[in-house]
Order: structure tokens, then sequence, then C-alpha cells
């Protein structure tokens, strides 16, 4: 399944995006050009340079040292949140389809009442408890986001646990974690990364909403939503600043949908 | 149960053919029983949630070293009860008992000494894993320290391998690798590789070439005479199920319809669908269809209108009423016990087709009874 991905030309393209993204993001000190706090009062709202290569914002920052350092606290924070939620999810999910009766029943109330509220509530929640910062705002998002993972997971196993290969494995005298992970992981796993990725767009964009609001991450931090309530004030004037972390904001989230959905369709075609 | 009593009280013996056998020989411990045993799922629809009754009250006595055969159409239960008997599943109702203690709870600790092999061999088994990884898992699993090692355990994987007729060459190949029979096999193999008491065989030949099936069923003749192996055959195939069992149940909508307890009975099966399987798989059915001149299967009981009766139900009424040629008023009210007509062999029908044989059965005490 893996090398079918990769065989896929479209998901080839969006992988190639992510991976320079991705080494954009761990780089940043050694490519950005310029220190992204370091304020430059000579050269405010400077047009494309050498020096600055997308200009600088209203502080005289170079707006692409600040978007690949940035990149770091925004991807890093969504990937954070995306990784942690899907394998406490994936988890679950696979212990409560596989093991079923009450256990599986109250861990289905508990995610229906999960999924009652909007992620936005329970955000506001921990960020009122543990008070504003990017930390605070991703444990929120993960506490949100783990039972859409927990369903997924936990219905594919149900549909995985009655196949005859998994009761001869248990004949084999297999253990019931050697069965979840020998058996059942290998084919769910496609169709929850394929969910993963398109709730890693839906995390950036939340991110950067809640930055942009003022729960995340602290002024001086490069964050894209920062940057964009940053660039808010001078969208008539200059808006450069509020183009970039924008325009970066919409290609990880395109890119990510793609090949999400990509993924979740060739998946479909091989269960048929 | 709908039907009150358990069968094994209704297990009636009657007047002069109810004699305890006493013909002399040592009679085999009993190995595995299955006591009034059902199981339901419940069907689609929320407000009125019916269920479909796989296996009704059923009890079934499997003695150490016997092969018992299982036949019956598709969706009779025998699946179901297999991995009842197996210990994958719970019943409802009833239990199954393994050396007289309950097997569901035993199999935690004694998982090796129940093996299955499953109907559709290219199902069961991981199709990333090589043969080896596939004969190891039992191996691994069961054999504690003593096949730690790699290479102890790819010889003793050979060894299962020959055992079933396959070289040490196949260890190496893939699921996919193989033919049907081959996997078929494998299997077995896997089964045999836990180093079972019992081995339970779901259809082992449903899917094979007839060469292959004759394959198959000489290994399983052998398995069953050298090792002393218990053996449960669910098939739908009478020839191989007549050539391998020493005893014989027949299963209708979930029920157990007929049973002999030993196999040289064969002649003498009597309720109305274990004559129609006979006829069957003699090719009796078939008759030449005069203005097509095609062979054509015709049945009088196709023409009967079988939605009036509902078999799977909690009704009483003999599951096979629908379709018995034999019936009258009497099945559809009431469902009829299993009785012992003579030494070992129980019909559960009111008006059996009784062989002409055994003179002594047409004193049949149920019928008399019933008629009047």
């Amino acid at each position: 399944m893996i090398h079918r991905i990769l065989e896929d030309k479209i998901c080839r393209f969006c992988l190639v995006f992510l991976l320079i993204f991705t080494c954009a993001a761990l780089f940043a000190p050694w490519i950005a050009p310029n220190d992204p706090n370091e304020i430059h009062y000579t050269a405010r709202f400077a047009k494309i340079s050498r020096e600055f290569p997308l200009g600088t914002d209203y502080m005289g920052r170079c707006i692409l040292s600040r978007l690949l350092h940035g990149a770091r606290l925004s991807l890093g924070s969504a990937a954070g949140i995306t990784i942690v939620s899907s394998v406490l999810g994936t988890l679950l999910g696979m212990i409560s389809g596989y093991v079923g009766g009450r256990f599986d029943r109250v861990l289905m109330g508990v995610c229906d009442a999960v999924r009652a509220f909007p992620g936005m509530v329970i955000v506001l929640v921990s960020v009122g408890i543990l008070g504003t910062g990017l930390l605070s705002l991703c444990l929120g998002m993960m506490a949100a986001r783990w039972v859409w993972y927990t369903k997924v997971a936990r219905n594919l196993t149900r549909a995985e646990r009655k196949k005859e290969v998994v009761l001869a494995s248990a004949m084999a005298g297999s253990s019931t974690t050697g069965i979840l992970f020998g058996l059942i992981f290998p084919v769910i796993r496609i169709p929850i990364l394929a969910v993963a990725t398109l709730q890693f767009g839906t995390a950036l964009t939340a991110l950067a909403g809640y930055s942009f609001l003022g729960f995340g991450a602290a002024p001086p931090s490069p964050e894209w939503g920062m940057m964009i309530q940053d660039g808010r004030s001078f969208i008539s004037t200059n808006p450069s600043m509020l183009f970039w972390p924008g325009f970066c904001i919409l290609m990880v989230i395109i890119v990510t949908n793609i090949l999400g959905d990509r993924m979740q369709e060739m998946f479909e075609l091989v269960r048929k | 149960m709908g039907t009150g009593m358990r069968t094994e009280e209704r297990f009636i013996k009657c007047g002069v053919f109810g004699q305890i056998k006493e013909n002399g020989m040592i009679q085999k411990p009993i190995l595995l029983q299955a006591k009034g045993i059902s199981k339901s799922y419940p069907l689609a629809g929320k407000v009125k949630q019916g269920r479909i009754y796989a296996i009704n009250d059923l009890s079934l006595r499997i003695k150490e070293g016997e092969c018992r055969g299982i036949v019956g159409e598709s969706g009779c239960g025998k699946s179901t009860l297999l991995r009842i008997l197996s210990g994958l599943e719970e019943p409802d109702g009833g239990e199954v008992l393994y050396q007289n203690m309950s097997v569901f709870a035993q199999m935690k600790t004694r998982r090796n000494e129940i093996q299955m092999v499953f109907q559709n061999s290219m199902n069961a088994v991981n199709s990333y894993l090589s043969a080896e990884a596939i004969l190891g898992e039992p191996l691994k699993n069961f054999g504690g320290r003593k096949w730690e090692g790699k290479k102890e355990r790819r010889e003793k994987a050979a060894l299962y391998l020959t055992r079933v007729g396959l070289s040490e060459k196949d260890l190496d190949k893939y699921p996919s690798q193989f033919s049907g029979g081959q996997l078929q096999r494998i299997c077995i193999a896997r089964a045999l590789a836990a180093e079972p008491r019992v081995l339970l065989l779901d259809e082992p030949l449903s899917s094979l070439d007839v060469s292959v099936q004759a394959q198959i069923i000489r290994l399983l003749e052998k398995l069953g005479k050298e090792n002393q192996l218990t053996q449960v055959l669910v098939s739908h195939d009478l020839e191989a199920v007549y050539y391998l069992s020493d005893s014989l149940t027949v299963m209708y909508g979930g029920w157990v319809v007929e049973e002999i307890e030993e196999i040289k009975l064969f002649d003498q099966l009597c309720h109305p669908y274990t004559k129609r399987l006979v006829q069957a798989s003699k090719g009796n059915w078939l008759r030449l269809n005069e203005q097509s001149k095609m062979v054509y299967p015709v049945r009088d009981e196709d023409n009967r209108n079988t939605d009036e009766f509902e078999t799977f139900t909690e009704e009483k009424f003999c599951p096979y009423v629908s379709l018995c040629p034999q019936r009258t008023e009497i099945c559809r009210i009431e469902i009829p016990p299993l009785a012992e007509l003579c030494d070992g062999h129980w019909v559960r029908c009111f008006f059996p087709v009784l062989p002409e044989q055994c003179a002594k059965i047409r004193n049949h005490p149920l019928r008399i009874e019933k008629k009047k």
C-alpha cells in the first residue's frame, strides 16, 4: 500500500512539496537570511531586495526569516497535535474495537460526548485553565481531536476482528497485542494515515486561527497565525505582510487535503 | 429456549430399543461435549429486534479418537457450531465441555489442544508471511522454550510440512505462491504444529478439485489413524464424510435432525432431509427434462410454498416442515424430540422414512403414539 502511494504521481508531488516545507522548517536557523526577531527601524516595509528576499514588516523584521522560523512553530505544533492525537486515538480505538463489550460502549459514549462539543469550546477551556500559550493550545486541540481516530480505528478493527486470519492467529496462540499490531494495524494504518493527513491541514488552520485571536504563541514569536494578525492592520497599505503567511498556510492545506483524499480513494479501491 | 426442556433430558429411551449399550466394547471416554447449546445473532431493525437462531438446543458427544462428521446444507449452523466448539465464541445458552470442564475458560491456558482448520484457507493465512513464519507461529507460542531458536523452529516446521506432503523447499514461499490445496495443507500443518488433541475441520474439501480432495482425505485419514487425533469434520460432501467419519450428525436449520454413533448405520439414515441429502449426493435428483433435452434438476419440494414457514425462529414447529414430503399437522405445532430409534441412532422426526432392513424399527413408538 505504501509503495502504491509513492507510485502515484499526485501523491508523490504532494509528498515532495511537504518535504520541502519540512526541510525549510528544520533547517530554518541555517537558511534564514536574517534573525527573525531583529528589528531594522531604518528598513520598515522594505521592498523585496537581496537583503530581505520577501521584504520586511512594520518593525523592519525580515518576512522570509520569520516565515521559516514560523514554519517550525506552526508545522511543528500541527504535526505534534496530529501525531499525539492519532497515536492515542488509534490505540484506544483498536483496543476498543477488538475487546468490545462494556469498555467499547463506554469509550464510544465518551467519544460521542467529546464530539458533541465544538472543538473551539474544548480549546477555550484548556486555555482558560492552563493560561494562554502554544502548549495549552496544543493540549486543548489534542483533547478535541483524538476521538476522530478512535472512531475510525475502532470501526475498522471491528471489521477485521471476525476475519478468519485473525481467528486463525488466535488459534495459533498469538497474544492480543500480537494480533493487534501484527494483523490489524497493517490493514488500518492507511485509512488512519489519510485521516491524519487531512487533520494535519485543519490543525494548521485552527492553530493559525487561535493564534490570530491571541490564544496561541506570545507576540514576538513568528507563528504564522500571529504574522497574519500583525499584517491585518496593514492590509491596504502593505498586503505582502499578510500575503506570505496566508499563502504558506493555504499551500500546506491544499497539499495535505489532496494527499489525504487521494490516500482515502486508494484505500477504497483496494477494499473493492 | 422455546422447547422448554433441554435436549439432554429429551434423549428419549424408548421401549425395547432403549437398553443401555452393553455390547462388550469398551466405550471410549467423551472428550468434547456440547450440552444444549444455542446461539443467535441479532437481525437488522432497531424497533423490534428479531434474532436469527444459528444453533438451537444442540447436544453432541465426541469421543476420544473418533472422527465425527457433521453434514448439512449451507447456513445450517455448522461453522458456528465449530467456532463454539473451539472456544472462539461463547454460546448464548448451554455449555461446551472439554474433558468435563468449560471449554471457553480453558482455552486461555490450553489453546493448543483444540485446533481448527478454517473453511477458506486463502483467508486464514496472513499473506505477508512465508510458510515458515505461518508454521512458526504456533511453534513459538505453544512450544515454550523448546522451539526458541530459529534454526530448531525451521527444522520442526519442515517436519510438519513433510507430514502433510509438502517439501522443505516450500518453507520460503508466500501464500500466494501456493495452490489452494497446498495452502489447505499448510493450514492443516499449522493446526498440527500446535500438537492438538482435537482437530476441527471446517469444510476442508469445499474449494478443492477432486484429485486434491482425495489427497486431503488420505491425509486426514492418516492423521486419524496414526495420531489418534479426535476430529470433527464439517462438510456437505456426504461421500467424504462417510469415508472418513466414525459417527455422523446431520443438521438442518440449526437443529440436529439425525445422529448415528457408528457409521455402519449409514444405510439406516431415515430422516426425510437426510434421505434427500443422500439421494442428492447419489445424483438421483437429476431428471431428464423431456422438452429441452437437458439435464435439469426438478424436485417436488421446489413447488411448495416455503414462505409459509420460517425456520431459524423460536417458533415451535419442525425445522424441516416446509420442505418435508411426510409432514402432517403435528409437524406444524410441535418440534419433534430427538428420539433414539435403535442403539446409537437418533432422529428428530415424527414420521421418519423407516429403513426396510431394520424391521424392529417399525415399532417406533412416537409414530404410533402421535398418530392417535
